[in-house]
């Protein structure tokens, strides 16, 4: 699975059986509007899961994810890691899906 | 270190700040349009329900109910309603297949009272049966007035029958500027009735009852016969009476915020005030299968034929701006009582057109005007 995700010009979107919302700055879900399942989001998964919209590469996707939190003191090897980590969770739960 | 995080919730997805909830999710099932009764109030303006769903598509709903109360992990709470519930021959078919879902705990059934007689022993059977609520709007001049010649008689037979039968009843009164005087005539009528229950609902000038615009109540004559009901509510409490009377919706905390503050020891007969459920846990399901947020709010959300019960829940754009109470605008924005008020979405809209707007009813402000 982390070979898909080392693709940089992979395009995916959010698969059409789940549902994204974010009510406030602190409350956001992935809802599978299917069979009900429901995940809480912290703000940069959310960050992350509303810019899979079928135009944006993965690579595009990853740059401003690494700009955004590099502003907050994180290191870059960090970043890379943890949103390699992300996407690949993503793909397995079937939340996004290739365009 | 890890700056994302999934995590599963096994709730509805939705807890408002300082919400109290308990484990209930409440559907408001209307089976069928048809009613023998053409009271002038009523929220339906059409009673012909040409599109209402056979037994089978009734069940299939069920199915979808008790899919989303699974993966919820809430108790069912069904009220089954119409139009006349009781003019569906079939309806006693529906009870028992939800009499045999887990899932659903309680089961009601919101009648007009006229079609009772011949059927207390199948309800009697039904194991879940919380209550039936009968409505009632005064005393005989009064009820036959709004609800038709003769109508007062048969639900006070009704009444007579259920409770001889040991089953629980709740009455229900639609309160407005005609009926209002008859408040402590009802709680009286209620007493010697043994009823178990009774509930006040404010007039919503939809459907039907649009035409009565004029008689939904100020927000002063609302305070009043609110503060009358309270206090006999406290009187029967003091003397251990078995009349429950609820006051669980939108403005009651105004009454007395204190006595509001709910904990797990509150009887019900004290509790005061609760927050609008729209978008929380409760919906309601007209004939069709169509889904409205609120039986008095009628904007179709979905329906449940065509879309699951999670996509509706998950994806209305409504519930969302409902839930999200930073939305509320006027008296309601930020006002302190939300997590118990929040106001009627149902009466914002039908008198303003916007359901967002501040509940028109609320005497918040005119209270302070009226102590100066």
């Amino acid at each position: 699975m982390l070979e898909t995700v080392k693709d940089d010009n992979q395009k995916m979107k959010l698969s059409d059986n789940h549902f994204l919302y974010k009510l406030n700055e602190s409350l956001a879900w992935i809802l599978n509007v299917e069979i009900g399942k429901c995940y809480n989001l912290n703000e940069s998964s959310y960050f992350v899961l509303s810019r899979f919209d079928g135009k944006k590469t993965l690579g595009e996707i990853r740059q401003r994810y690494v700009n955004k939190y590099s502003k907050i003191g994180l290191e870059e090897p960090i970043l890379l890691k943890d949103f390699n980590e992300l996407v690949e969770r993503l793909i397995n739960k079937e939340f996004i899906v290739n365009e | 270190m890890t700056v994302s995080e999934l995590q599963l919730s096994n709730s509805a997805c939705y807890n408002a700040d300082n919400h109290i909830q308990d484990n209930e999710f409440y559907f408001q099932w209307h089976i069928t349009d048809r009613c023998n009764l053409r009271c002038s109030h009523c929220y339906q303006n059409d009673y012909s329900s040409p599109s209402e769903l056979s037994i089978e598509g009734l069940k299939s709903i069920a199915d979808k109910i008790t899919d989303a109360l699974t993966m919820w992990k809430k108790d069912g709470r069904i009220a089954i309603t119409g139009g006349e519930p009781f003019i569906r021959k079939d309806m006693f078919n529906l009870l028992n297949y939800l009499e045999q879902k887990p899932e659903i705990k309680k089961i009601g059934i919101l009648t007009n009272g006229t079609l009772i007689r011949n059927n207390v022993q199948s309800l009697k059977s039904l194991t879940k049966l919380h209550y039936i609520q009968l409505s009632l709007e005064g005393g005989k001049e009064k009820n036959d007035e709004i609800r038709g010649r003769g109508v007062f008689d048969q639900v006070i037979e009704s009444t007579n029958l259920l409770k001889n039968a040991d089953v629980p009843v709740r009455w229900m009164v639609t309160l407005h500027k005609g009926n209002v005087d008859e408040v402590p005539h009802i709680i009286d009528l209620a007493l010697e009735s043994n009823v178990d229950f009774l509930t006040f609902e404010r007039l919503i000038p939809t459907g039907s009852g649009k035409t009565m615009g004029n008689n939904v109540l100020s927000p002063q004559e609302l305070l009043e016969v609110f503060e009358c009901i309270v206090k006999r509510s406290n009187e029967e409490y003091s003397k251990g009476s078995t009349l429950t009377i609820l006051k669980l919706r939108a403005l009651w905390v105004l009454i007395d915020p204190k006595s509001a503050e709910k904990n797990a020891q509150t009887p019900i007969q004290k509790e005061v005030g609760a927050s609008c459920s729209i978008g929380i846990d409760s919906i309601c399901i007209l004939p069709d299968a169509t889904v409205l947020p609120c039986r008095r709010l009628p904007i179709p959300i979905g329906n449940l034929t065509e879309d699951s019960l999670f996509k509706i829940w998950y994806t209305s754009p409504l519930l969302w701006e409902i839930r999200n109470k930073d939305n509320l605008k006027g008296k309601c924005k930020d006002c302190e009582y939300i997590p118990r008020c929040g106001g009627c979405r149902a009466m914002a809209y039908s008198v303003t057109g916007d359901y967002l707007a501040e509940d028109p009813q609320c005497w918040k402000q005119s209270k302070m005007t009226i102590k100066k």
